[in-house]
């Protein structure tokens, strides 16, 4: 089982950092011929940048680190209950160490838990850069202040999360825009599969709610309008 | 009475190759960030305590995450190289491990500082001299070898060595411009290090490792290292 979980990292690794080449996120521009009319309005997938105040970005960050003390002991229950102690959080603190854990684990799982932290933060409209930022600020309190409660915090998967995680990113990024942006629905599966922070409300241009108030005399109507474009 | 400036620059053509020094170039202008991801081919030599080498040619993969202002630039490179090796001795846990052979792998975290002179090639090339400590750590294999006082089941069980050294590079590196999104860079570097300390490894369950012992190992592997790398700035 764990050679199918490796065979399957190292196709999507492979493919990922393969695309950058030859896909871009970048929306394309396209004048509209108005004096047609449009079957149906065009729906690109892209990332439109955006600036954000330090309150929202706050929020963002601390959403990450929330999601971080509720997964690791559902998705490690055996390492979080039985090593897991605050006394061992007192010593680990602080530590930084190199640990010895398979390649599978730094090498593949901590680039793919980098790459999804960049693309959530990409998603929410920030900069490539910006984005780096905050994924190297997540990594690093899941390093210093989540993972302590059963280990110190490793030299090694600070660095793989936080520069191999974008590098991967940025691969799956372009990919997946590129097959969402086919709009045959196994291409969008598949974006969207690769991408996921793309089915969520935080990424632009793709839910709607809009409310429509009529105060026309005898047409006077309250309604509101939910569109999920997917 | 007013400051003269005097500028000199030079164009050499060298074997059909242009080399302009001493003129003016967008270097000067560039300031902020950059994502690099390259891949190559090297050549290690492994040299143990008892002085047995062994030479191995190895795929490289390299990333750089890297700050550029005018013609300096500070990064953080990764080195990660495969390779094989044999008769090589290991010390650990108390046991020795002689006439040893198997796979290893290597990761090396490099902080470097380049410096890119006033020279350019071909007009779009740019070479750089950078210079950095490597901190380092590589893991062999046990299988096929024969080993003394301890009774271990080699197929689960991994030697590590974390090492301290240097790093030399020499590279060519073309400027980002409005053009040119991927822009390259071609480098040669030396790798030179030497173990600190030594674990043994216990990986018979995939999820959890287990460190049986850490103990020191100076000096005990020493490893130099020469390769050829060919990469982009991704952005």
């Amino acid at each position: 089982m764990n050679y199918i979980n490796r065979y399957i990292a190292s196709f999507f690794l492979v493919i990922s950092f393969y695309s950058p080449f030859c896909y871009t996120s970048e929306i394309p521009e396209f004048e509209y011929d108005h004096t047609q009319p449009q079957e149906r309005e065009h729906v690109f997938y892209g990332y439109r940048e955006r600036k954000h105040s330090l309150g929202a970005v706050t929020l963002q960050v601390a959403g990450i680190y929330a999601l971080s003390w509720a997964i690791y002991p559902i998705t490690q229950p055996t390492t979080f209950f039985e090593e897991g102690k605050w006394s061992a959080y007192k010593d680990n603190f602080g530590r930084l160490v190199w640990d010895k854990d398979e390649p599978f684990w730094n090498w593949m799982m901590h680039p793919i838990s980098g790459s999804q932290l960049y693309l959530f933060y990409r998603a929410h409209g920030h900069t490539r850069w910006n984005s780096v930022g905050l994924t190297f600020i997540s990594q690093a309190l899941w390093e210093f202040t989540v993972e302590t409660y059963t280990e110190p915090a490793s030299f090694e998967d600070n660095y793989v999360t936080s520069v191999w995680g974008p590098i991967l990113g940025y691969g799956l990024e372009n990919l997946s825009m590129h097959l969402l942006n086919r709009g045959t629905p196994v291409a969008k599966f598949f974006g969207h599969l690769i991408n996921p922070s793309t089915l969520f409300w935080f990424y632009n241009g793709k839910v709607h709610f809009i409310p429509d108030v009529d105060h026309r005399p005898g047409q006077e109507r309250v309604s509101a309008f939910l569109i999920f474009e997917y | 009475m007013k400051n003269i400036i005097i500028k000199i620059s030079l164009t050499i053509c060298l074997f059909g190759l242009h080399i302009h020094a001493g003129m003016a170039t967008s270097l000067t202008e560039r300031s902020g960030f950059a994502m690099k991801v390259g891949g190559g081919i090297g050549a290690t030599q492994l040299r143990d305590k008892t002085n047995q080498t062994h030479i191995s040619p190895n795929p490289l993969f390299t990333t750089q995450i890297a700050y550029q202002k005018k013609r300096w630039e500070l990064a953080a490179s990764s080195y990660v190289t495969l390779g094989r090796y044999k008769s090589m001795h290991f010390e650990a846990h108390d046991s020795i491990f002689k006439e040893t052979k198997g796979r290893y792998r290597k990761i090396a975290i490099t902080p470097t500082l380049k410096y890119f002179p006033n020279i350019r090639l071909e007009s779009t090339f740019h070479p750089y001299l950078g210079l950095g400590v490597v901190w380092s750590h590589r893991t062999y294999n046990l299988g096929g070898s024969i080993q003394e006082l301890a009774p271990i089941d080699l197929n689960n069980h991994k030697v590590n060595y974390e090492s301290r050294g240097g790093i030399l590079q020499l590279g060519l590196e073309q400027l980002r411009t409005e053009e040119r999104k991927y822009p390259l860079f071609i480098e040669i570097a030396g790798i030179y290090t030497e173990s600190r300390n030594v674990s043994l490894i216990d990986t018979s369950n995939f999820r959890k490792t287990e460190i049986l012992s850490k103990t020191d190992a100076v000096n005990h592997m020493r490893n130099i290292k020469i390769y050829l790398s060919i990469g982009v700035t991704l952005f």
